[in-house]
């Protein structure tokens, strides 16, 4: 049988979208970690749906943001959907450059982790959201345990915030909370109190569709702030500096996650969440009280259009 | 032997040695097995305490590991350098189930450090020196939602130098102890083998080697012992033998001293008793030699003139009267001849018989001797049988002729009725003449043979056939051979005969006389 010559083009470009599908996919499930943070729970739970959607099997795997980095660079979980830069971005750097881990983009979100106020918390501490006008006001921020102290109502995450008050010459005291879900909890009972609060927060988060509210400004980032006791404003410590701002949220995948699910691993390159879709995904947990799968449920169904964009043609069924 | 060889020879010495040449052998065994030992149990201790590091440092290990950092792996590393028994680490990763990459150090032989820089390079392959080192190795796991993860292996390493850093003053002391100990013991050995058993020893050995029994004295050694063992028995058991001995010595002395004045009195009485038999001989022999010389006289008279009676009677005179005349005459010579030999054994006794020795004509006087006893041999019906030579012999012969009859006298005398007498001389070797009487008598009982030439001695047979004979002949015979230079034997059969063999010395007809 003879064919002309001309075909042969034609269904060589045909051909394209075949060869670049995933064949076949494997049925090991797609491990997506999940932190203790509803946004990044929501997230992930979309994140698996989609895959879901596209034939993929799909496992959650709760985990810390400390330990997850290894669990990602030997393959133990396979996808990150938030990687928050401001406390996370040397270890996501450091696996990364180990080829441990793929980057996979970042999300149109901004972030920012920071110590956070209410609003009406300005009238009390006037000249706030300067760090200096919290340090003057310290004591009004006191309670039982801090007292005369001021209290600094902190995430059940490890960070740097003692350190900060002490390079700072802050009069203030960390109080951790086991739960992120207690910060909230300690923020609405200031709030109905009209009592001075300043807790951790961070966006996109939930809270700021909820609350007013603004970041502590204090000294600028700068890298050196963490490794040169020179540097700044105290001579003396480091991390006489605040959290950065603007900061990228990204996502992050096993290294192997590329050869073995790509389909997957190209929807997850496209996955793009701004602020307002985190927060309000968020909400719906915290505020609207809705679990982490029906809130990605509802997000899945009222966003259909955006996620199937997100899978690449060759990928579609 | 010299006192240092004595000393050096000595028991006491040889066992210092032998006891001290085992103790070092032991002492020297044991040491090397406490030291082999002290090695050993030292590694094992070193084994467990880097054991021990799994429990500190292999969660912060699996945390570094977990999230690849290298820097915090860095300062575990360097942490772990500053612990003394670690010589060198290796933290081995794995991905994939294969070792991806090493983080460390070696320390080799010659002070070189190896290095593992990076996670991101392969590991070396492990050198020789690792090999020679004894380490622990243990996995590195990470537990992640309760499931244990090996992140890789850490290997700590230490070696014999670290156990003997640990140990050398231990061992310079267990070292130092077996020295001391042996020493001491050198010195304690020889102190106490000196006062135990080398003094007492010498003092012994010495008093023994002094001990003569010339110059004993009843002396005690001192050996200085208190205990009663053995040397003390020695030392008690020695000085009672040396009094012993002394006292022994004492009694010998004592005893040879009245011996010896017991031989001199006895001896003086022997001398004297000598001296009085020899005066009572010479007395016999004078009043023998005066008898004999007083009998001859007369003897000689009778004779004489009972020959010429005889004479005269040969014509006229009736046959008693000539028988009369013949028993005068016979008993007279019987008389005379029994005078003659008294006399011979009194010359014998006083030894002052003389011999002229000449070459003698053996065959003259053989004949000469036959003729003189022809008449016995016809009376008994006897024969004779000689058949002559001419052989000379060196003798007096007047002494031979005597010799000669009186054999054959014996030889008639003691043959039986109608036998033989049979003279043969023959060679006895080169330069000896053998002449021997053969009888065919009644020959001498072979108890007797060796008193037939004692004075005085007759057989039994004589005496009981009333023989005629004094018993003195053979006695003469013999003294007259021995005195010409020759020998006699005799050889006989009881019932048979006899044999007397005489040996002279040959002679040539030309040789001159010769005086004894």
């Amino acid at each position: 049988m003879h064919y002309p010559l001309w075909l042969l083009p034609v269904i060589t470009l045909l051909s394209i979208p075949l060869a670049l599908a995933e064949q076949p996919k494997s049925t090991d499930p797609i491990r997506i970690i999940t932190n203790d943070w509803t946004s990044q729970i929501v997230l992930a739970h979309i994140t698996g749906s989609i895959f879901k959607t596209m034939g993929y099997n799909v496992a959650y795997s709760k985990s810390t943001t400390n330990e997850q980095w290894g669990a990602l660079a030997a393959g133990i979980d396979h996808v990150q959907v938030e990687v928050w830069e401001g406390t996370m971005s040397d270890m996501f750097n450091r696996m990364v450059n180990a080829k441990r881990i793929a980057d996979l983009g970042t999300h149109s979100a901004k972030t920012r982790e920071e110590w956070w106020y209410p609003e009406y918390v300005e009238e009390q501490c006037p000249g706030l959201p300067d760090w200096k006008a919290l340090k003057k006001c310290a004591s009004i921020f006191s309670n039982a345990e801090s007292s005369p102290s001021g209290a600094y109502i902190a995430g059940p995450w490890e960070k740097p915030e003692a350190a900060r008050i002490r390079a700072l010459g802050m009069d203030f005291k960390v109080q951790p909370v086991s739960n992120s879900d207690d910060l909230w909890v300690a923020l609405a009972e200031a709030k109905k109190l009209n009592k001075p609060i300043v807790l951790f927060n961070w966006t996109p988060n939930w809270v700021e569709a909820r609350y007013a509210g603004k970041f502590i400004e204090f000294p600028d980032y700068a890298p050196e702030c963490e490794t040169d006791p020179a540097w700044g404003i105290n001579p003396e410590f480091h991390h006489d500096c605040g959290n950065p701002k603007n900061g990228w949220l990204k996502k992050a995948a096993w290294s192997g996650m590329q050869k073995k699910w790509h389909c997957a691993y190209q929807t997850l390159a496209n996955i793009d969440f701004n602020n307002a879709m985190i927060s309000h995904a968020a909400a719906q947990v915290d505020v609207d009280k809705l679990s982490h799968a029906e809130a990605a449920s509802v997000w899945m169904k009222t966003n259909s259009s955006l996620w199937k964009t997100w899978i690449p043609e060759e990928c579609s069924s | 032997m010299s006192k240092n060889a004595a000393v050096k020879h000595s028991i006491a010495t040889q066992l210092i040695r032998v006891v001290f040449a085992f103790y070092c052998i032991i002492a020297l065994s044991v040491t090397i097995v406490h030291v082999v030992a002290e090695f050993q149990h030292t590694k094992k201790t070193i084994t467990n305490e880097l054991k021990s590091y799994e429990t500190i440092f292999g969660s912060v290990l699996a945390k570094a590991l977990w999230n690849l950092d290298k820097e915090q792996l860095r300062d575990i590393v360097q942490g772990m350098s500053n612990i003394p028994v670690i010589v060198g680490i290796k933290i081995e990763t794995l991905q994939d189930n294969t070792i991806a990459a090493a983080l460390g150090y070696t320390i080799d032989k010659t002070g070189q450090t190896q290095h593992y820089h990076s996670l991101n390079k392969l590991s070396d392959n492990t050198s020789d020196y690792e090999q020679e080192l004894f380490s622990y190795q243990f996995d590195i796991h990470y537990s992640y939602n309760e499931q244990l993860q090996t992140l890789g292996t850490a290997t700590l390493y230490s070696d014999s130098s670290i156990i003997l850093n640990r140990t050398k003053i231990g061992f310079f002391f267990l070292v130092f102890n077996a020295v001391i100990k042996g020493i001491a013991l050198w010195i304690i050995f020889l102190w106490v083998g000196r006062k135990l058993l080398l003094k007492p020893l010498a003092l012994l050995t010495t008093a023994i080697n002094e001990t003569r029994f010339d110059t004993l004295e009843p002396k005690n050694i001192q050996l200085d012992i208190q205990t009663d063992n053995e040397l003390k028995l020695i030392e008690t058991t020695f000085n009672a033998m040396v009094h012993e001995l002394a006292k022994s010595k004492k009694d010998v002395l004592n005893f040879n001293e009245k011996l010896e004045s017991q031989i001199k009195v006895r001896t003086a009485e022997l001398e004297k008793a000598i001296e009085v038999a020899d005066e009572a001989n010479k007395a016999k022999t004078a009043f023998l030699s005066r008898m004999s010389h007083e009998l001859r006289t007369p003897l000689n008279a009778i004779i004489g003139f009972a020959n010429i009676k005889q004479k005269r009677l040969e014509q006229d005179a009736s046959e008693q009267q000539k028988d009369t005349t013949a028993h005068i005459l016979k008993a007279g010579r019987h008389l005379l001849m029994l005078v003659d030999d008294i006399l011979d054994i009194v010359k014998l006794e006083e030894k002052v018989l003389d011999f002229d020795l000449m070459a003698c004509d053996l065959n003259k006087n053989i004949q000469d001797s036959i003729n003189l006893v022809s008449h016995g041999i016809e009376e008994n019906n006897l024969t004779l049988h000689y058949a002559g030579t001419d052989f000379c012999i060196l003798a007096d012969s007047g002494r031979l002729s005597q010799v000669l009859v009186n054999l054959l006298t014996n030889a008639i005398k003691y043959n039986k009725a109608g036998g033989s007498i049979s003279i043969t001389v023959t060679m006895a070797d080169d330069n000896h003449i053998a002449v021997a009487i053969q009888d065919t008598g009644v020959g001498i009982p072979t108890n007797q043979l060796e008193n037939i030439f004692q004075p005085f001695a007759r057989l039994p047979y004589a005496q009981q056939n009333r023989i005629d004979g004094t018993g003195i002949g053979l006695a003469i015979t013999l003294y007259l051979i021995e005195g010409m230079g020759g020998e006699i034997t005799v050889d006989s059969t009881p019932g048979e005969g006899s044999t007397f063999t005489l040996f002279f010395q040959q002679a040539t007809p030309t040789n001159s006389p010769s005086e004894r």
